[in-house]
């Protein structure tokens, strides 16, 4: 049943609607408004609208007649459905309400089975009436396709429009969504006063405008828990290890360096808010957060769930894959997201993507799988833009006639070669 | 292999920084290489203890915290200060003094992994014997942070039942922080209390090493802070006190 619309809206006393009957009512939709006189209801019906007005043959300021003209007249649109209700004696009225356009009655007593089936008998008809009316279907679409436009404008400004570059490193990336709007983001920023390189990969597990709306919410708060400075936390201090070896203890990993607590900060507290108040959403994204020391070429990353991402050494030989270390965010409360660490030595880029580009799939309904992609990564010497274009090209031209199912982001970070 | 030092009290005014740049200097004397950062950002204070005016501090770890310059750029070589005894060397990081400077840790805080990333690159920058820090009363981030990855933990106390109750639960953290090596100094001790049973109470109630019991020092009052106290008065009894804390972890 369709009871979102409008509403219900009710012209009678209480000795036809009783509070059983009006409690019935309001089970059936989430706006029901009782009132006795019918000018009221008038100017309720001109206020907003509802999708199905119940009202009493026995009106104390006017007849159902003159109450039923201007709220059809009102509807030319045909989409307020109407049912009147009479004593057994009111058979004339009743008669002439139905002519002048009152959709079905009903005879008092009312049973709470009857009211209820009767109400959704009336919406359910006006609902298969007016799919079945094309000029409604298309302004609707049309109302639909510009409220996406605006969303992917909006959304378009979650992205940054510009990647930074910290000296000797060369970063870009590509984000082509499958519909108008999209699940997956990327984001890069600089953190702890420049010295660190921040940069996040995500796909949210669906698509269309409910994965849009989450990916905009997991983009701003990982970027804002990122750029927080929060306190140690008690058990991630306590959790540094029991090793009695002096000065390796510094090595532990569960003790904070530069950038650390950021990116821990930024996928967990992202998870718990996420898990403590959107969890009914049964929405969830699989994310990679690198966070990078140009100077050294050290990455410590958080890989929730998100698809490997691959590090190619200057040959063009791949030398590592950043597995996941954790689950999905948003799955579950409380998940404790360790860091890892790797290395980008001179030469070396890693290029992080979503899965819309590993299962693009051609006319003949084949995937472009990860050997395709590391074939075309292969290739030292490229610059960040050179990597991400190769790529999308190349994906461009396995998917000519087919359609694109899923969103394509990419992010390339390449380190530049030592010169001597 | 170098050691990191870090010096610790529940409360405040107990003689960290005291004991800080006594230890520093006594390691020093010996030939060491010695650095020392004043982890107290919020209240500063060793550098008065090594005769550094305020206008020589050309950077201060702030300006690390902030991004500004390296860690080992705000190092100062301030052996000279301290006479012609010293063989080795004595870099201090000091916390700036300037009050917006405070005011914008408060505000804004700062990345407390800089902190530890900062202190292996002053060991490795300076060639460091020893890292000492000198840190701000309580259980905060940097102090949990430089416990967390220090050697040694000198925990600071009186012989104060205040003292004695915040000092147990500093003792308890460091031992869920597994820290290698934990010792206690009483300082201050009144010279009407007898020092072996001050010991006793303090190492029955606490089950931590008693490293040295200091006694309070009209001398050392006295200085109020304008010098390191084993430098001006080389023969004084608590010099031989202090040199016995450094046999726990120099053997
Ligand atoms: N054994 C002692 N006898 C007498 N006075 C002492 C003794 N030790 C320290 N003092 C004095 O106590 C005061 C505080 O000492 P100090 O600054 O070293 O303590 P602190 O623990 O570093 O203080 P804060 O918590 O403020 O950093 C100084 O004035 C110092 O001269
Ligand atoms: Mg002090």
């Amino acid at each position: 049943m369709n009871e979102t619309l409008g509403g219900i809206l009710v012209v009678a006393d209480s000795g036809i609607i009783n509070a059983t009957l009006a409690q019935t009512l309001f089970s059936l939709a989430q706006r029901v408004m009782i009132v006795n006189e019918a000018k009221q209801a008038l100017a309720l019906a001109e206020a907003g609208p509802f999708n199905l007005v119940l009202f009493s043959a026995r009106l104390p300021d006017m007849t159902a007649q003159e109450f039923l003209r201007p709220i059809k007249n009102a509807d030319s649109a045909n989409t307020v459905a109407t049912l009147v209700i009479g004593d057994p004696d009111q058979d004339v009225e009743l008669e002439q309400c139905l002519q002048a356009g009152a959709d079905d009655f009903l005879i008092t007593p009312i049973s709470e089975g009857l009211l209820k089936a009767r109400v959704q008998f009336v919406l359910e008809h006006n609902r298969l009436r007016h799919q079945h009316e094309p000029s409604l279907e298309n302004a609707e679409l049309l109302k639909i396709e510009h409220d996406i436009q605006v969303a992917r404008r909006i959304q378009a400004g979650f992205l940054p429009t510009e990647l930074p570059k910290p000296g000797g490193w060369d970063v870009a990336a590509c984000f082509q969504p499958a519909r108008e709007v999209a699940g997956d983001f990327y984001d890069a920023f600089m953190l702890s006063q420049n010295r660190r390189l921040g940069f996040v990969i995500a796909d949210v597990v669906d698509k269309g405008v409910p994965a849009a709306l989450f990916m905009a919410l997991v983009r701003s708060l990982t970027r804002a828990f990122a750029q927080q400075n929060y306190s140690i936390n008690w058990t991630d201090i306590l959790e540094a290890g029991t090793s009695a070896q002096p000065f390796t203890r510094r090595q532990t990993r569960a003790i904070p360096s530069t950038g650390t607590m950021a990116l821990k900060n930024a996928v967990q507290l992202t998870n718990n808010y996420i898990t403590e108040n959107h969890m009914q959403d049964n929405m969830f994204a699989t994310l990679f957060f690198g966070m990078l020391d140009p100077a050294t070429g050290q990455l410590a990353y958080i890989n929730a769930g998100h698809n490997p991402p691959v590090i190619f050494d200057g040959n063009g030989n791949l030398k590592l894959e950043l597995k996941p270390t954790s689950m999905a965010v948003g799955m579950m409360p409380d998940t404790n997201y360790s860091i890892e660490f790797a290395q980008i030595d001179p030469g070396d880029f890693i290029f992080c993507y979503t899965d819309g580009v590993t299962e693009a799939r051609n006319a003949g309904g084949d995937f472009f799988m990860e050997d395709r992609l590391f074939e075309l990564l292969a290739r030292p010497g490229t610059t960040a833009r050179g990597l991400v274009d190769h790529v999308y090209a190349a994906l461009q031209d396995f998917m000519t006639g087919a359609v694109q199912f899923d969103d394509i982001t990419m992010i390339a970070v390449v380190r530049q070669p030592e010169r001597f | 292999m170098p050691k990191v030092i870090s010096v610790h009290s529940f409360r405040g005014g107990t003689g960290k920084s005291n004991t800080t740049a006594n230890i520093a200097a006594l390691l020093a004397e010996q030939g060491m290489r010695v650095g020392v950062v004043d982890t107290d950002i919020l209240s500063p204070g060793i550098h008065v203890l090594f005769g550094l005016v305020e206008e020589k501090m050309v950077h201060s770890l702030n300006d690390y915290l902030w991004g500004s310059c390296n860690v080992e750029d705000a190092a100062l070589d301030i052996t000279a200060n301290l006479g012609d005894a010293i063989k080795g060397k004595i870099y201090l990081i000091p916390s700036s003094m300037k009050t917006g400077d405070i005011a914008r840790i408060l505000r804004e805080g700062y990345d407390v992994g800089l902190l530890n990333d900062g202190y292996e690159r002053l060991i490795k920058q300076l060639n460091l014997d020893f890292l000492l820090i000198d840190t701000h009363p309580g259980l905060n981030e940097e102090t949990l942070l430089s416990i967390a990855i220090s050697d040694v933990l000198i925990i600071v106390m009186r012989p104060d039942a205040q003292d004695f109750q915040g000092t147990a639960v500093t003792v308890e953290v460091a031992r869920q922080l597994s820290v290698p090596l934990m010792l206690l100094v009483v300082n201050k001790t009144p010279q009407i209390f007898d020092s072996q049973m001050v010991k006793k109470r303090v190492e029955n109630s606490l089950r931590c090493e008693v490293a040295a019991i200091l006694p309070h020092s009209d001398e050392m009052m006295a200085l109020a802070s304008e010098g390191v106290f084993v430098m001006k008065y080389p023969d004084h009894p608590m010099v031989r006190m202090l040199k016995k804390v450094l046999d726990y972890f120099q053997k």
